[in-house]
């Protein structure tokens, strides 16, 4: 199982976080995003929002890295601390 | 070098965290310059009664640091200390405490200008504004990004 925490305005929708079983064709965060967005339509606006931050096992990522095999995935909305 | 990095779900108490900062470098360092960034109360034209600040437990700490890292190899930074605050942060509190020291007080000025554009833009951290009547996801504004672009 494969946890993935929500961050920021994304967690409002999606929830703190959710524990899947990642289907072996998802091999990229895009395809991931694609997925939860068919899977779950109420996200497929936030997740298409620009500077989404995206995390694998404690390390920021994009697009293109691959999730199988991870532990945790991050999602969250454009960072804004400080 | 000392590095302080914290991050605080209470209240700040800035004044000591500055004379204790200043101490731990007085006679080596020739300036320290701090930072404290406190909740409005009005955002909008809205009264704001808090902030949340969500974080993330390992990502956040660790991308503090490493920003904390990289001001002390480009100024030569003698310490740093950055506390933020998670969890909820009522209006009037402060929310973040950047502190650095450094031989002159250029580069003092500049590591702590750095450190709060990257904590604005590149820390993983989620703002939320709290309202009587609402609660709202903040997004950094247009300054924000020019700012953090200057690095």
């Amino acid at each position: 199982m494969t946890s993935i925490q929500f961050f920021g305005q994304l967690s409002d929708v999606a929830g703190d976080a959710r524990h899947i079983k990642l289907p072996s064709e998802i091999t990229t965060m895009r395809a991931l995003l694609d997925w939860l967005s068919q899977s779950s339509p109420e996200l497929q606006e936030p997740l298409r929002q620009p500077g989404i931050f995206l995390a694998i096992d404690n390390s920021v990522v994009g697009l293109d890295a691959n999730p199988q095999g991870a532990r945790e995935l991050v999602i969250g909305s454009v960072i804004s601390g400080g | 070098m000392t590095y302080d990095i914290e991050l605080a779900e209470a209240e700040l108490d800035t004044a000591a965290r500055l004379r204790l900062f200043t101490q731990a470098h007085a006679g080596r360092s020739g300036a320290v310059v701090s930072f404290t960034g406190l909740v409005r109360d009005l955002a909008n034209g809205e009264s704001v009664t808090a902030l949340h600040l969500q974080h993330h437990p390992v990502m956040t700490k660790r991308a503090i640091q490493a920003f904390a890292s990289e001001a002390r190899q480009r100024w030569s930074l003698d310490g740093v200390c950055v506390v933020h605050r998670v969890g909820v942060v009522a209006a009037a509190e402060s929310i973040v405490f950047v502190a650095a020291a450094g031989g002159h007080r250029r580069a003092a000025f500049e590591a702590a200008d750095f450190l709060m554009d990257k904590l604005k833009q590149d820390v993983p951290l989620w703002k939320q504004e709290r309202t009587a009547t609402c609660a709202r996801w903040v997004a950094p504004t247009a300054d924000d990004q020019r700012a953090a672009q200057r690095w």
